[in-house]
């Protein structure tokens, strides 16, 4: 059986040999600064199982691939991989830093100055910045996973643009991915967790940001001062660990687009805080503390979202003119306007909260008391500061799945509650008899 | 002691009452939970688990406090009081036995139709987690436990049972509706930087608060109480927290039971 | 008589607390994992561009940029401002606001990119606009200073940019020793490289 596989191993080997390489390859085996100083222009090197303890910088177009267990490991503060020119290309490595227990480390793993890059399937374990771009365009990151000591960014995007970051698998970071003053850039298909914000955008203009999955993380996506985001297809969940969380962020953003999202067990669904004309349609915003938090906003469309079980569905103060319609509530009070699909009853935001926090923070410890209805039904806002939503949907635009059937659950439910009847029922009779 | 606990457990128990508050928790409890069809199944903190902590919080304790304000005053009226205090008996050991046996025939009350629900919504497939089902089921013993506690105390200082309902329901009104309003209002004339810190103090006071507080930062919303408690919240989060919240009920009833004691004491005289 | 009692604790407890308010301000720590900026909401970090004001009843306002602080103070020009506190660019000691001395510099980058910075001797900030170029500015010529966040101006070319940077960078080590968390601007990180390239 062995032998066979072997047999087969070479024969396909050998058949590779056939085929003339058209660019001059290496095989990389010693120092691999000195293997790529050989490579000529264009060429390709091929890395080996191997743990190259270096640091390297690449100043010419090449072609560095690993294969399953190349690693390149450095514990000096350079930065491991150094890419200066333009057309190259890294491809299926692993980059590690030192573990480094007193801060010493304050350069990137991999910093980019030139432009044409590719880099795919890069597995990064950095003590500082994972992949820092500088002043890059045309360039992609794609697949691979960064992990950082819990203290840098895992991406970190200065003055680029026209670049692409997909599907790459964040974890432990300050920022997963850091766009400043980077326009013109796709972020897609990425999986971040356990960062401060999950995106970051920052004076950077006409972003597409789809289908990322951002959570666990302080704030799922944030979009600052930046214009024409688009954002689409992301799923921001459970961003609710800190005091400040939320799923996504707008702080005076203008003209985003943002749809076909879902929002779920996040502190704050989507915040909104001095932002302009943006778009907010067909979202699914469920089970958040607060399903849409307004502060000082106008123009803005909201429309056709669905909020599901969120605790608080809508709370704005200053945000009288927006144009909030044809949502779905569930919480709403619905009678169906000749069956036009909305209802004739509008459904207003709730101020007061919101008011009362911002004066005293510490008055959030009444969030959802049931005291606190009693002063929202005492203090009635007047009605034409109150935001709301005129002609709310009747039925929802989004359906969730049905959530299968679980087994183990349902049984330890039968058996718990079966349980408590039996003890109340023991309780009931005990020691009746005797008396 | 110890015949006033069988006493008060098993005759509040033999109450047809007591079958009529199984039937009215499990048409409660089976409602709240069908309030989640129609919704994803979630472990955390929504909308209808709110509702469901809200409602709670207004039928429990308004129950709690009465059925333990009348169970002393009863006793004080019928003249039953009157000849057990020409007994050696004291009183704080009369009040502790009456209590435990109220406690255990409203656990036995409670927990029947609680089970009953759980099994029901089990079966019609409501989309209810097990953990909000666990977590509910021990908010509302402590919710129970506390109130029954302060009605008892309310119940030695009630002279008629018209007295004690009424002062049970203004109790009520304080600790659950006017709570937030009162204190924002009192709170006015305090220093701001004293603000959390009193509201931290008040939390204790308040003890459908404090449970409520604990039991949103079980069910994951802790964040929502913002910056000011986010220490306390930190330490709710932690499994050591269970017991802490334990051993503070029992601190709370010997302390309401004992004024509760006193009081009787100094009716006897 | 209990009655009484109570209302001249209350009322010894407001003294004792009327008599604290006298003391003077004192600037409160920045607790990164949850303080915000009160204008731009960003998470605070504990560097050397955070900024506070306190306000007559004792209640804290935490900025990341003294830009913010200063839109902060547009918008709220009738709130009651006992303190403000800047800090130490070198030291990150705080120092209230009127007795600092500030640099204007664009290549600076601060959190929110308005590119000022605050120094508690006039010396050390000639000292560092000599090292990296700026402008002085005074408290008093801070109220008159065009608030702007780098990104609006006009674009400034690459090689001022990193001229300014390199002399940045030679203050970097302090910046290092304590900016190990929470590092959202890009200040010793970017500014090595800078370095390294040329």
């Amino acid at each position: 059986m062995k032998l066979k596989a072997f047999l087969k191993l070479t024969i396909l080997l050998g058949l590779l040999n056939l085929f003339p390489y058209y660019v001059p390859s290496v095989s990389a085996q010693g120092h691999l600064q000195t293997l790529i100083d050989e490579t000529p222009e264009g060429g390709t090197v091929t890395l080996l199982d191997h743990t190259y303890e270096e640091e390297i910088t690449i100043s010419k177009p090449v072609t560095l691939i690993g294969s399953d267990h190349t690693v390149i490991r450095s514990c000096s503060n350079q930065p491991i991989i150094q890419v200066e020119s333009d057309h190259v290309r890294l491809e299926n490595i692993k980059i590690e830093h030192c573990e480094d227990p007193e801060p010493s480390i304050s350069e990137p793993a991999i910093f980019v100055s030139g432009d044409n890059i590719h880099l795919e399937k890069l597995h990064v374990n950095s003590q500082s910045i994972g992949i820092q771009f500088d002043g890059v365009t045309n360039s992609v990151i794609e697949g691979g996973s960064i992990t950082t000591n819990g203290t840098s960014n895992g991406i970190d995007v200065w003055e680029s643009s026209q670049n692409r970051i997909q599907g790459v698998q964040i974890e432990t970071v300050i920022d997963g991915i850091y766009l400043e003053r980077s326009s013109d850039s796709e972020i897609s298909e990425n999986d971040i967790q356990f960062a401060r914000y999950g995106i970051h955008l920052m004076y950077s203009d006409d972003v597409l940001i789809k289908e990322n999955h951002s959570y666990q993380n302080f704030t799922g996506a944030m979009v600052m001062t930046s214009t024409n985001a688009t954002i689409t297809g992301n799923t921001f969940s459970e961003n609710n660990l800190n005091v400040n969380s939320q799923g996504l962020f707008l702080f005076d953003a203008h003209q985003a687009t943002v749809t076909e999202n879902t929002l779920s067990e996040n502190r704050i669904g989507i915040n909104m805080i001095s932002a302009e004309d943006n778009s907010l349609t067909q979202n699914g915003i469920t089970s958040n503390f607060i399903g849409l938090q307004f502060n000082t906003t106008k123009d803005n469309l909201i429309s056709d979202n669905s909020f599901n079980g969120n605790v608080n569905e809508l709370q704005a103060v200053n945000s009288t003119e927006n144009d909030v319609e044809r949502n779905f509530w569930d919480s709403s009070i619905k009678l169906e306007k000749q069956s036009e699909g909305v209802s004739i009853f509008p459904y207003q935001a709730e101020p007061l909260y919101l008011l009362l926090t911002e004066d005293v923070p510490a008055y959030q410890l009444f969030f959802d008391s049931p005291s606190m209805t009693v002063i929202e039904a005492l203090f009635k806002v007047p009605k034409e500061t109150v935001m709301q939503d005129a002609y709310p949907l009747m039925q929802p635009p989004i359906t969730h799945e049905e959530d299968g059937f679980q087994l183990l659950p349902t049984i330890l439910k039968l058996v718990l509650g079966s349980c408590l009847t039996l003890i109340g029922i023991k309780l009931f009779t005990f020691r009746r008899k005797r008396i | 002691m110890k015949t006033a606990f069988f006493t008060e457990w098993r005759t509040t128990l033999r109450q047809p009452s007591s079958f009529t508050f199984v039937i009215l928790w499990t048409v409660v409890i089976s409602l709240l939970f069908l309030l989640n069809r129609g919704l994803p199944q979630f472990d955390g903190y929504t909308n209808v688990l709110g509702t469901i902590i809200n409602l709670l919080l207004y039928l429990l304790p308004l129950f709690m406090l009465i059925i333990g304000s009348l169970s002393i005053t009863n006793e004080l009226e019928s003249g039953q009081w009157a000849l057990l205090s020409t007994y050696p008996i004291s009183t704080f050991r009369y009040v502790v036995g009456k209590f435990v046996g109220q406690l255990v025939a409203q656990i036995a009350v409670f927990s029947v139709s609680y089970g009953i629900s759980m099994v029901l919504c089990t079966i019609l497939q409501f989309p209810v987690s097990l953990k909000w089902m666990v977590l509910i089921y021990l908010f509302a013993l402590f919710l129970i436990s506390f109130f029954l506690g302060i009605g008892i105390l309310i119940g030695t200082f009630a002279s008629t049972r018209w007295q004690a309902l009424m002062s049970s329901v203004v109790i009520w009104f304080i600790f659950i509706m006017m709570w937030a309003s009162l204190l924002i209002a009192i709170l006015q004339f305090v220093p701001y930087p004293l603000i959390a810190n009193v509201l931290g103090i008040t939390l204790f006071l308040n003890p459908a608060e404090l449970v409520r507080v604990f039991f949103v930062v079980q069910f994951g919303g802790g964040a929502v109480f913002g910056q000011e408690f986010d220490t306390l919240v930190t330490f709710f989060k932690m499994t050591l927290s269970l017991p802490v919240l334990v051993i503070y009920t029992v601190l709370y009833l010997a302390t309401v039971l004992t004024i509760a004691g006193w009081k009787l004491q100094r009716r006897k005289l | 008589m209990k009655i009484s009692k109570i209302l001249g604790l209350l009322l010894l407890s407001f003294i004792l607390l009327a008599g604290c308010g006298n003391n003077e301000v004192e600037p409160v720590a920045i607790d990164e994992s949850t303080d915000t900026c009160a204008i731009c909401n960003m998470q605070v970090k504990d560097s050397a561009f955070a900024t506070q004001v306190i306000l007559s009843n004792e209640k804290v306002h935490v900025f990341d940029d003294i830009g913010c602080m200063y839109t902060w103070f547009d918008e709220n020009e009738s709130e009651e401002v006992a303190a403000q506190f800047v800090r130490d660019y070198h030291t990150k000691e705080w120092i209230e606001g009127d007795q600092a001395t500030y640099v204007f510099n664009p290549s600076i980058q601060t959190p929110m990119s308005y590119n000022v910075v605050s120094f508690e001797s006039a010396e050390d900030a000639e000292q560092f606009i000599a090292e990296n170029e700026g402008n002085l500015l005074s408290y008093d010529d801070l109220q008159n200073h065009a608030w702007a966040m780098s990104m609006d101006m006009e674009e400034h070319s690459h090689g001022e940019e990193h001229a300014g940077e390199e002399g940045h960078s030679g203050h970097e080590d302090h910046a290092d020793e304590t900016d190990t968390e929470m590092d959202m601007n890009h200040d010793s990180e970017t500014n090595s490289d800078h370095e390294d390239h040329e």
